[in-house]
């Protein structure tokens, strides 16, 4: 059977060995888990709070489970050139625990976006944070909003880490079709592989018994 | 390198770099077009995808990425081929107007990607000389130059399958001579023509027949004795499936919503089926005075096309290249057969000879499988191409090719001829090749607004109902000569205008605020900015227009000076009321 086996050609190999890595990386990969909170905010009369460049417009977000790792704002744009900075701070107890800028410039016009703000990779405890937004370099041709009521907030959603599977689970809870295709990639490999080093045996044995 | 083929690689280089450095000093005088802030818009999101590491799936929800709606293109789009620039582009923090211009000047990048293939493709066909003539004949065809600066996506494609044939035509070669192909070489040659467009799918077709008919001529070959190379079918098939995997990996990896991923196909194509038999269609397009629609154009809409959309020295060159191919096809058909019947007389029946004449069969084949089927094939079914022949850029490589094929047989034997001979043959080329060179001067920044002077120009193609603008890429030149002639006043000023909204806030200076009309029926305008094509430049009929942008004598934006502002002439001094 070694014997056999040496002889296979190097795509045999490459073949099943590709399907067992394949195999190997899908359970020891893991993946983290993500939960977006209801979004938080004054509930009634909503409005674009433009970001001029005097203007800080302050919102604050309460993180009722631990792993907040991410906050997500619901920003608006109104016909102006949008070419500015939008800036945010997450805050506790006035100590500045991120910042973030963004350019506006993606923003699509005279439109709604809810902006993710990765304002921090770390997973914060519950509690109340503040986070303020600023924008510094516009003009009254050139900014952007974010919804919000004048003195009450502005709307924003927590966004938490919840732990973390490995990718082999994580498709098949998440991504069937995904999970199904890397099945067809690792069977694909394996067959083809067998088939060419049963196929190379083949031929060998038939050559030696034609030289016989 | 031989001696013989220093000369025409030198000639080439030269050829390349003139590309380059032209291109380089010309790319930020084209205008941006309709669809370049969509994919523009569809690109950033991707690479925001990646960004944050799949947290942001933005894109996921963009029309492209649904494939439903009105973005029957998203069916055929693998947009991936804009995450590098869009990536550049957020790591280099680019200003809106920085970012449009990095686009353009990344798309001349894949135009000299594009030549470069070509000039491999050529080379393996032919000779160096067929290589050279084929970049030239590339270059001095101005749908092709103008492509490589507007509306990023034709280029690319145009690139991807001349590398994916040219990978597949060295795959035949690979297997007639060693008796197994680079799968890894041809996977990324597929995927750089399927990443941007499923219609890349038909490289992988013309492959797959390439080595299939070197199979069948084998197979059938074998009463002429045994086979001069050992064929592994098994590992060659799995070598094939492994190629395609990995054209499959690339995708899922750079294309993460599978909702338009390559799996779809089919349900796509049974929508759009559906869709065109229930009468939705894409956007027509003015052809001979009349609209056309998809499924209706006229069986002779694509061949018009090649025929009035290029220049007559390319046209001519092609066809007689097609000529040449098909004479190597069929000589070597003829051949193949004569071996097969002489089978039973040994001394005539010659395998390796019938192994040869397989693989020159099967090349001949692929390239008039793509140069004459794929058109036949959409002229059949009546396909139609809005704004003339940008979507099929992918075949007009594969006739630059044949035109280099031609003129290097011809220069081949030239070299037989007399001196005066030689000179005529030589003048002749030199004017011809003069005729587009110099239209494209005299149309920058529109040469994607060609046509033939046999048809009588772009004042003939406007009589004839041919639309003369490219996708509104003259609204960015209308709005800068607006930011020039407003340099004095102070700001701001209003400009209303049709779209391409994109093309013309990159044009404006920052005291000039654009405005879409349509949104703007109750703010006072200062200027109107509108292109000729759908009649965009009646709006305001009563404001004189100022400015117009026009290329031989036809007009395609117009600017309006809508009220009486300080510090200009009113009265301005006008070009008229009309267009």
């Amino acid at each position: 059977m070694s014997i056999f086996l040496r002889r296979w050609p190097a795509l045999a190999w490459g073949g099943l060995g590709s399907a067992i890595i394949i195999l190997a990386l899908a359970w020891l990969v893991p993946v983290p888990l993500f939960q977006e909170g209801p979004p938080q905010g004054p509930g009634e009369g909503l409005a674009p709070l433009p970001l001029l460049p005097q203007a800080t417009v302050t919102g604050e977000i309460r993180a009722d489970e631990p792993g907040l790792s991410r906050v997500k704002v619901q920003a608006a744009t109104y016909a102006r050139r949008n070419t500015c900075t939008l800036e945010a701070e997450l805050l506790q107890g006035g100590r500045v625990l991120a910042t973030k800028k963004l350019n506006c410039s993606w923003f699509p016009d005279l439109d709604w976006v809810e902006i993710p703000f990765y304002l921090t990779d770390s997973n914060l405890d519950p509690g109340t944070y503040t986070v303020r937004f600023t924008s510094p370099d516009s003009d009254p041709l050139n900014a952007v909003a974010v919804m919000g009521l004048a003195g009450q907030g502005v709307l924003l959603r927590p966004v938490y880490r919840t732990g973390s599977i490995p990718l082999w689970n994580w498709l098949w809870r998440f991504r069937t079709d995904y999970g199904r295709l890397l099945l067809a990639l690792m069977i694909f490999l394996a067959c083809g592989g067998l088939a060419s080093g049963v196929g190379a045996e083949v031929r060998r044995i038939g050559r030696n018994e034609k030289s016989r | 390198m031989s001696r013989a083929a220093l000369w025409p690689a030198l000639a080439l280089a030269v050829l390349l770099a003139g590309f380059v450095l032209l291109g380089g000093r010309i790319y930020a005088d084209y205008g941006i077009t309709f669809d370049e802030e969509s994919h523009s818009d569809y690109g950033r999101q991707l690479a925001d995808y990646f960004l944050s590491r799949g947290e942001r799936t933005e894109a996921s929800r963009n029309p492209y990425a649904k494939g439903d709606g009105g973005a029957a293109t998203a069916a055929a789009f693998g947009p991936p081929f804009e995450l590098p620039v869009e990536l550049w582009a957020a790591g280099k923090k680019l200003t809106y107007q920085e970012h449009f211009l990095a686009r353009h000047a990344y798309n001349l990048g894949w135009g000299a990607a594009c030549l470069m293939a070509v000039a491999g493709l050529a080379w393996r066909l032919g000779t160096p000389w067929t290589a050279f003539f084929s970049v030239l004949l590339l270059i001095l065809n101005p749908r092709f130059f103008g492509h490589c600066f507007n509306n990023i996506k034709d280029i690319p494609f145009a690139a991807g399958m001349a590398l994916a044939l040219w990978a597949a035509l060295a795959a035949v070669d690979s297997l007639h001579k060693r008796g197994r192909f680079n799968w890894v070489v041809l996977g990324l040659a597929f995927a750089s023509a399927f990443l941007v467009r499923m219609t890349g799918l038909a490289a992988m077709a013309l492959a797959a027949g390439g080595l299939g008919l070197i199979y069948a001529g084998h197979f059938l070959a074998r009463p002429l004795g045994p086979p001069q190379v050992e064929r592994a079918w098994e590992r060659d098939l799995f070598r094939f499936g492994l190629a395609l995997a990995l054209v499959y990996a690339l995708t899922l990896a750079l294309w993460p919503f599978i909702q338009q991923h390559p799996l779809d196909f089919w349900p796509i194509m049974q929508k759009r089926t559906a869709e065109a038999l229930a009468g939705h269609h894409a956007p027509p397009t003015l052809f001979w005075g009349a609209k056309s629609y998809p499924g209706r154009a006229h069986l002779l809409y694509l061949p018009s096309w090649f025929a009035v959309g290029q220049p007559p020295v390319f046209v001519a060159a092609a066809l007689g290249g097609l000529v040449l191919v098909f004479s190597r096809w069929g000589g070597a058909l003829k051949r193949w057969i004569q071996l097969y019947l002489n089978r039973g007389d040994r001394a005539k029946a010659d395998r390796s000879r019938a192994d040869k004449e397989t693989a020159l069969f099967a090349r001949n084949s692929v390239i008039l499988a793509w140069l004459v089927g794929l058109p036949l094939y959409l002229m059949a079914t009546r396909f139609h191409f809005y704004d003339g022949i940008r979507h099929v850029l992918f075949i007009v490589v594969g006739q630059a090719v044949l035109g280099g094929l031609f003129l290097g047989w011809i220069s081949a034997r030239a070299g037989q001829w007399k001196t005066p001979a030689k000179a005529l043959a030589g003048l002749v080329l030199v004017l011809a090749l003069l005729e587009p060179a110099w239209t494209m001067v005299r149309l920058h920044p529109f040469q994607t607004s060609y046509f033939t002077p046999l048809a009588g120009g772009l004042k003939g193609a406007e009589a004839a109902g041919l639309e003369p603008d490219y996708w509104g890429s003259s609204t960015t030149a209308a709005a800068r000569w607006l930011t020039g002639y407003t340099k004095d006043l102070k700001g701001p000023l209003l400009v209303k205008t049709s779209s391409p909204f994109s093309g013309t806030r990159l044009g404006l200076g920052p005291k000039l605020t654009p405005v879409l009309s349509g949104r703007a029926e109750d703010r006072q305008g200062d200027f109107y900015i509108g292109l000729r094509r759908w009649g965009m430049e009646a709006l305001f009929p009563e404001a004189p227009v100022v400015h117009r942008v026009s290329r031989q004598g036809v007009v395609m934006a117009v600017v309006r000076q809508l009220r009486p502002i300080e510090g200009l002439p009113w009265p301005p001094r006008t070009e008229g009321v009309g267009p």
